[in-house]
């Protein structure tokens, strides 16, 4: 993609806000499992996508953005913490990885993202709470970041596919 | 599609990978069930220290204040359940009774965490 600096502003902006919208919606839903830190994860596609579709940089921005307003939106100040070491070991694995995986492996990158995002989650809580015990939640945790990463992965490694063909990715 | 990566595996290897992944996982959960403890005293625990210990044989309610909102936690039957909470998320409401020390009653927004007494043999008394 060879888009000037302003467009790619504006496009992580769309971006961040689609993935406020979907945070924010999937923060109503009632708990998925009685298990804190399992949830779908459904944002993170748009973290994956900027990766792929803009460049490292404005995902970690969309990143930052969206965890920090998303706290803000959904009312959910305690649980910033934890979104945000979740989120920022998750890019670092991403981030890695996608200098080994090309497009067609999105939901490898995506897959270990979620794990890290959950041992983000861990570590913060045991240090937060004090507790080992949390610890104890690590291979159910891990298991759900596996199964909802494969997932949103795909999703984001389908838009990329789609758009990648449109006449709109050609536009400046 | 090929070049950069021609080396890495198939998405079908991947695949394989994590399903093989997601089995270790539940075999560790499965020997985290093992070390159970004491199924008839119950901890109550703010920011890991234990505040309460909760008899499992007699029947009570009680509010808890945590310092960051109030748990409302019942005992009957042997079991321990939290059935109320100001909390955003009620995730710990949600639980329902606590069966096993692999899945601790845990709300995070009030730092709180119910678990069975450690027993004989149990990961906590060994790290310590």
């Amino acid at each position: 993609m060879k888009h000037s600096k302003i467009s790619n502003l504006a496009f992580t902006g769309l971006l961040a806000a689609m993935a406020l919208v979907v945070f924010v919606l999937e923060a109503q839903l009632p708990p998925l499992t009685p298990i804190p830190g399992i949830k779908l994860g459904l944002a993170n596609i748009f973290t994956l996508f900027a990766l792929y579709f803009i460049g490292p940089m404005w995902a970690l921005t969309l990143l930052i953005v969206r965890v920090t307003l998303g706290s803000v939106f959904s009312g959910q100040m305690s649980v910033f913490l934890y979104s945000m070491a979740g989120g920022l070991l998750s890019y670092l694995i991403m981030r890695l990885l996608y200098i080994r995986m090309k497009e067609d492996r999105i939901f490898v990158v995506s897959v270990f993202g979620a794990m890290a995002h959950n041992i983000g989650q861990i570590l913060t809580g045991v240090l937060l709470m004090q507790t080992p015990a949390l610890f104890y939640y690590l291979p159910v945790l891990l298991i759900s970041g596996i199964i909802t990463g494969l997932f949103t992965g795909l999703a984001a490694q389908f838009s990329i596919k789609a758009l990648k063909k449109s006449p709109i990715s050609d536009s400046p | 599609m090929t070049g950069r990566n021609e080396h890495s595996l198939s998405a079908l290897q991947w695949i394989l990978i994590f399903a093989g992944l997601i089995l270790l996982l539940l075999t560790v959960r499965f020997f985290f069930d093992l070390s159970d403890g004491n199924r008839e005293r119950a901890l109550i625990l703010l920011d890991g220290k234990t505040v309460r210990t909760l008899d499992l044989s007699e029947d009570q309610t009680f509010v808890l204040d945590t310092g960051y909102g109030t748990n409302t936690i019942q005992v009957t039957d042997g079991c321990v359940s939290v059935t109320d909470a100001d909390c955003p998320d009620r995730v710990c409401t949600a639980h329902g009774p606590l069966t096993d020390n692999s899945m601790p009653i845990i709300c995070l927004p009030h730092h709180l965490v119910i678990r069975f007494e450690p027993g004989h043999g149990d990961v906590d008394i060994i790290a310590e």
